[in-house]
């Protein structure tokens, strides 16, 4: 129902002024109870009334009432808070321990101090997020140790008594360790496991439900969540911790690569990014960004993207070895004509990022099938190699820029 | 990093959405400002059984909505603004709203510096000082109703111009 927006406008007004009589209060909580749209509005109205508040007083940091009205403990409570407030922002040492080397695709860094992503930042506590499937980022620490964010994720960078903690939310991270001190392994926790480092070279592949493992250098310790049981996991081996305790959680070696691969979509293939529909495809998934997708650089004003991506290596599946003239084959529907922008990233053989390949086409028909050779898709960074032969798929995207066109996709196969 | 000035950090930077959030299900300013007082002697408090791992914004918010069940339960007596169930509904609505509350925000910055100086100098009367506006009726002969008309319009004003803005950037929940 679309309510009558005067009308709201009017008893929104007399409600943020307190001057709203009874019956219109019963007509305002009508509107609201009866309209979504009219809540929408509520929000809006009264987020704005909020904000002419603030702007015209000073920012408070931290709010305390006057002594007199609040309790000695509330009091010492509120205060201690303004004292550590003061003390701590004064008093914080600098504790930069990793520097941002390169990074392309919608990534953001977010800190304390509201730095913006820049290649050479220096940076300590914080966030780094990739927001579509060609995201990349490289962060290199003071020892040298790299770690590598690949397509859609999060990754908190801390430290702690000089022990380095990766907290990965989701997507694909790729570390190259250099040796820790000893008692100090470097630390990486993802939503079903926690692994631990003294020196190698590892792929972690994460989202909410497990987390994939593999190791091509040293060895890794890995705890799984679910039941705490743990697993030491040596040089070309790999394991997966799920959370569902029931599932295998042993080392295996590497298992054998395919040059073929198939979405298996009707049968509840978990996808990275996209919704799941009740028919068996999957519907792109809307993000805000705030950095240009095409170039790597921060955007004053947002874009939205509508983003599907696949995981071809992903837990059950046989790594993907890229090889020779392969093309990606993309069955789907969409509800108005658009350009779709189409890529994949591949990790080296033996781990850490080799590049992201991209292009983009014209989509004119409601049902589509697009065919693309590997070959015409070509690096989203001049550092990236050209053809990433004999290295590892990890990553498809297809996604729609601001215009969100319905895409579904009802599968994807990597043909010979 | 000491858990306290993350703590201090993360109040300081989404104290803002916590008490936009509280004045939508308390809307009386005063009233609202005495629970947002509360909710972060209450997250201090309650600062170590915080998950780094997830948003603040969330953790924060259901503590504010506790914190807005237990002064309506106090209120008891007096007349609550809104039903319990239009609280509940609110409570959930607000999540979609939450994620554009800093754009909402650097968008009517904008928006403001499109007043005329007279729409500017009343929306400074009436969040500014208090009592000025009642003072510039008495001094301008403009009657009280007039000037709460004119602040009605310039709101509506500006809440177009913020949605205008929003929809130009890209922004789909606007």
């Amino acid at each position: 129902m679309k309510p009558d927006i005067d009308r709201l406008n009017y008893l929104l007004t007399r409600l943020v002024d307190e001057t709203i009589a009874d019956d219109e209060l019963a007509e305002l909580e009508s509107l609201l109870e009866r309209s979504p749209k009219a809540q929408d509005h509520y929000f809006h109205y009264l987020g704005l009334h909020n904000d002419l508040q603030s702007s015209q007083h000073e920012a408070i940091t931290l709010p305390v009432k006057p002594a007199s009205r609040m309790s000695f403990a509330k009091f010492a409570a509120a205060a201690a808070i303004i004292f550590l407030g003061i003390a701590l922002i004064a008093w914080q040492p600098d504790e930069r321990f990793a520097t941002i080397v390169d990074y392309s695709g919608p990534v953001s860094w977010s800190d304390a101090g509201g730095n913006q992503i820049k290649v050479g930042l220096k940076v300590g506590a914080g966030t780094l997020e990739g927001a579509g499937g060609e995201s990349w980022v490289e962060v290199v620490f003071a020892d040298g140790t790299e770690a590598q964010l690949s397509g859609i994720g999060q990754l908190k960078l801390g430290k702690r008594d000089n022990q380095k903690l990766l907290h990965l939310s989701g997507g694909s991270l790729s570390i190259d360790a250099q040796p820790q001190a000893a008692g100090k392994p470097l630390r990486v926790f993802t939503p079903s496991a926690e692994a631990e480092v003294l020196g190698t070279q590892f792929n972690v592949l994460a989202n909410a439900y497990s987390t994939r493992l593999n190791v091509n250098e040293g060895l890794v310790k890995v705890k799984r969540l679910s039941d705490g049981s743990t697993e030491q996991v040596k040089a070309n081996h790999e394991i997966t911790a799920a959370l569902e305790a029931e599932t295998d959680f042993v080392a295996k070696r590497r298992r054998q690569s395919s040059f073929t691969w198939q979405s298996d979509l009707s049968r509840g293939h978990r996808v990275g990014s996209g919704t799941l529909t009740a028919h068996g495809t999957v519907r792109a998934e809307t993000h805000l960004w705030r950095g240009d997708f095409r170039i790597g650089e921060t955007l004053e004003k947002p874009v939205l993207l509508h983003t599907i991506t696949f995981h071809p290596s992903a837990v059950h599946q046989p790594r993907i070895k890229i090889q020779g003239e392969q093309s990606l084959v993309f069955k789907g529907r969409i509800n108005q004509d658009g350009q779709v922008h189409i890529g994949y990233s591949a990790n080296l053989w033996n781990g850490g990022l080799y590049g992201k390949y991209k292009t983009s086409r014209n989509v004119t028909t409601p049902s589509f099938e697009i065919v693309i050779p590997l070959s015409d898709m070509k690096p989203t960074k001049s550092v990236f190699g050209d053809h990433p032969d004999g290295h590892e798929m990890i990553h498809i995207w297809i996604q729609s820029v601001k215009k969100d066109i319905g895409l579904e996709i009802e599968s994807v196969e990597l043909l010979p | 990093m000491n858990p306290n000035s993350d703590f201090v950090r993360l109040w300081t930077r989404h104290q803002a959405d916590v008490e936009r959030y509280l004045f939508s299900m308390i809307p009386r300013q005063a009233d609202a400002a005495e629970v947002l007082q509360d909710v972060s002697v209450l997250l201090w408090k309650k600062w170590d059984q915080y998950d780094a791992d997830r948003p603040f914004i969330p953790w924060a918010i259901r503590f504010a909505y506790l914190e807005v069940l237990k002064w309506r339960q106090k209120q008891a007596r007096e007349k609550l603004v809104f039903s319990d169930a239009l609280v509940e509904q609110l409570n959930t609505r607000f999540d979609d709203h939450c994620p554009l509350n800093e754009a909402r925000t650097k968008a009517l910055e904008n928006c403001l510096s499109k007043l005329g100086d007279q729409e500017r100098k009343w929306i400074s009367m009436r969040y500014g000082r208090h009592g000025a506006i009642r003072e510039e009726a008495r001094k301008s002969g403009i009657s009280m109703h007039k000037l709460y008309y004119a602040l009605e319009k310039i709101r509506s004003t500006l809440l177009n111009c913020v949605t205008e803005s929003m929809r130009k950037e890209g922004w789909n929940e606007a």
